[in-house]
């Protein structure tokens, strides 16, 4: 009986693999996107409101079906065909999240944050947009 | 009326209309009609044009610059000023830094081009607020003020001098040894022995004479020497860039009107007229000019190509910041070098990460629009020659080169009428802050004419022989001009008594250096300094900032 009891509550996580982790506490109850065909779910901690012309800071946290990927972030004013003039800094945490330093938004307007989710020779991407005044 | 302004029903009780009435009276029986009463009624502005409006004022306090631990040393600012004005660094004994960043016309030329010892290429700004940029040139080739003072002494076009040069009146003027050494202590005993009277790394690319004789004296000297006299040189970079950060304005009226915005949402017409006010809108709203000119610098720090043409009329050949940043990853003085007193604080990681694309091609520094009024003519070439012919510029795009694959999107024609021109030109010369201190606009030092006669005047006296040096107590010196211990702390004002200088100059800064402050000790001179650190080349550039 108590193997059943396991077995029945084990389920769960045999059909939704990408939730066999938790994402860490910080990430929990904020904003999620998904990536572009569904692969990632990816948690995310933005300033709120991004600074204009300031550094900041983007965290994210990727949850996976259990495998190493490899995280890209970028940003891009899409109507003024142009990105960021410095390229952000990544660092990885222990509990598995990264935090993507050095970025700058410097014009107010329309921004896409780009999260680029690689596993081996294919990356998928999840992005979002914020507008700074 | 301006956007985004709700005009209110107006009543008024009996008691309001007696009032009223009174006040008229008393206005017509002593004949003054108030300013005001031709003007539209304030209104209050939206929430969101309060925000936008916000973020442009005030100018916040003055940030540290942890790259340069002697940034706010009173007596290094001192020096710097002496320097500042000093021909003497220039090969044809004639040009100063402040012949092109002339005080007396706000700390820019007035010409279209740059002129030190021949013209250069491009348009000299102001260095009012330079301090605030976080990119220094038009092209953003410096990722430090310091940086960014070297530059033009050892420019051919510009100053034509070297760091030899530099070093060498450093040592031989007893006044200016004596400053030199209670900032930085005593120089180094490599520097008493003769040096060449100019000396210099050829920068890369740099194929011109000059800069070949320069290049073979430099190579003639011992590691040791060019280590020494590359920190010597930066030092006096580092006590230029001292002086230059004092270079700020007051508040302008555009400041003060939004200080009282912040008391009471209605606009003030007495504090900004109405017709800057319309400007105002048109420079957050449909001209949109806040999108590069924002924040309280009212620029945006970064680099984009406006389409204007080149002065001689042919397609633009000037890389801009394409070639900044090759410039910067070459040189030897960034944040993140050798020199530099922070190497991974922000100004670090910033010049470490910052992307090279071919849409840099061409593109130049967002100028600060604060004191834009007092710098004319406009553009990195000086193109335009007035306030109104810049927004008559964008407004028409009249003139502007063909847009190229990587031209600016949202520049479009704004299709501005006369009077709105009239209103953003209003608006900008509302920009204009309060002068400065008068001290930090002459030579500390009255009375010694420079050479070059009606140019800035200089100190002078100091023996210009290639021997021991002239007096002074810096022989033997440890070879590190690091802080010793037992010299006053960077932003103190010295173990030393300091001379009396203009008050300027010893006045203590809003915002003391705390960075500096908490610097380490580490000597860079011990670190793996290699001696050939050009780092400019030599390219008909100006000494803009």
């Amino acid at each position: 009986m108590r193997r059943w009891l396991i077995c029945i509550a084990l389920l769960p996580c045999l059909l939704l693999p990408a939730c066999a982790v938790r994402p860490p506490v910080e990430f929990r109850d904020g904003p999620q996107v998904t990536s572009a065909v569904g692969t990632y779910q990816v948690h995310y901690q933005i300033p709120d409101p991004i600074p204009l012309n300031e550094p900041f800071s983007v965290a994210a946290w990727i949850a996976t079906p259990n495998r190493e990927v490899d995280l890209s972030v970028d940003a891009a004013m899409p109507h003024h065909h142009h990105g960021m003039n410095q390229q952000p800094r990544l660092r990885r945490s222990r509990d598995g999240s990264y935090t993507a330093d050095g970025m700058l938004f410097h014009m107010p307007g329309d921004w896409e944050i780009y999260f680029d989710v690689t596993d081996g020779a294919v990356t998928e991407r999840a992005q979002i947009s914020v507008e700074i005044e | 009326m301006m956007p985004g302004v709700v005009s209110q029903p107006v009543s008024f009780s009996r008691t309001q209309c007696t009032k009223a009435r009174l006040l008229l009276a008393v206005i017509v029986a002593i004949g003054v009609t108030p300013a005001a009463s031709t003007q539209p009624a304030p209104a209050a502005l939206s929430a969101g044009e309060l925000r936008k409006i916000r973020q442009q004022s005030p100018l916040p306090a003055l940030r540290a610059d942890a790259t340069n631990r002697y940034a706010t040393h009173p007596e290094a600012a001192l020096l710097g000023q002496q320097l500042f004005f000093d021909v003497r660094f220039s090969g044809n004994g004639k040009v100063s830094c402040a012949t092109c960043h002339d005080p007396q016309q706000d700390f820019h030329d007035g010409k279209a081009l740059a002129e030190g010892i021949s013209t250069m290429t491009r348009h000299t700004p102001s260095l009012w607020h330079v301090a605030r940029q976080r990119w220094f040139f038009w092209d953003g080739r410096s990722d430090s003020l310091w940086a960014q003072a070297l530059d033009p002494i050892e420019v051919p076009g510009e100053m034509a001098g070297s760091r030899t040069r530099v070093v060498r009146l450093l040592r031989d003027d007893a006044q200016l040894r004596r400053t030199y050494e209670s900032v930085f202590g005593s120089l180094p005993a490599t520097l008493l022995a003769p040096l060449p009277d100019d000396a210099r790394p050829a920068a890369p690319g740099a194929t011109d004479e000059l800069t070949a004789v320069h290049d073979a004296a430099w190579l003639q000297l011992t590691a040791a020497q060019r280590r020494d006299i590359d920190r010597t040189f930066v030092n006096a970079g580092k006590a230029i860039a001292a002086y230059v950060r004092r270079l700020e304005r007051g508040p302008s009226p555009f400041d003060a009107f939004v200080a009282a915005l912040v008391e009471a949402p209605t606009p003030n017409n007495d504090l900004l007229s109405p017709s800057a006010q319309r400007g105002l809108a048109l420079f957050n709203g449909r001209a949109n000019c806040r999108s590069c000119h924002g924040g309280p610098l009212f620029s945006d720090g970064e680099f984009h190509d406006t389409g204007v043409a080149p002065l001689n009329g042919k397609q633009a050949m000037d890389a801009g910041r394409y070639a900044g940043i090759q410039r910067l990853r070459k040189s030897p003085f960034t944040a993140d070098g050798v020199f530099s007193d922070e190497r991974n604080g922000a100004a670090a990681q910033r010049s470490k990460s910052v992307t090279q694309t071919p849409q840099n091609y061409g593109r130049f520094k967002t100028p600060s629009l604060r004191n834009v009024a007092l710098t004319a003519p406009y553009m990195h070439q000086g193109q335009l020659p007035t306030l109104e012919a810049v927004v008559r510029f964008y407004s028409t795009r009249e003139g502007a080169l063909p847009p190229a694959h990587h031209a600016e999107t949202i520049l479009q024609p704004l299709h501005l009428s006369d009077a709105e021109v009239g209103d953003l030109v209003a608006f900008l010369e509302s920009l204009t802050g309060t002068p400065p201190d008068p001290a930090l606009l002459s030579p500390l030092v009255a009375g010694t004419e420079t050479k070059s006669g009606a140019g800035p005047k200089s100190r002078s006296g100091g023996s210009r022989s290639d021997g021991s040096g002239s007096g002074g107590s810096g022989s033997g010196g440890s070879g590190s001009d690091k802080p010793r211990s037992d010299e006053p702390a960077p932003g103190a004002s010295g173990s030393s008594t300091p001379r009396p200088g203009p008050a300027g100059i010893n006045a203590p800064e809003p915002q003391p250096d705390s960075a500096a402050a908490s610097a380490t000790n580490e000597s860079p001179a011990a670190s793996s300094e290699s001696g050939d650190s050009a780092a400019n080349p030599n390219s008909a550039d100006s000494c803009s900032v």
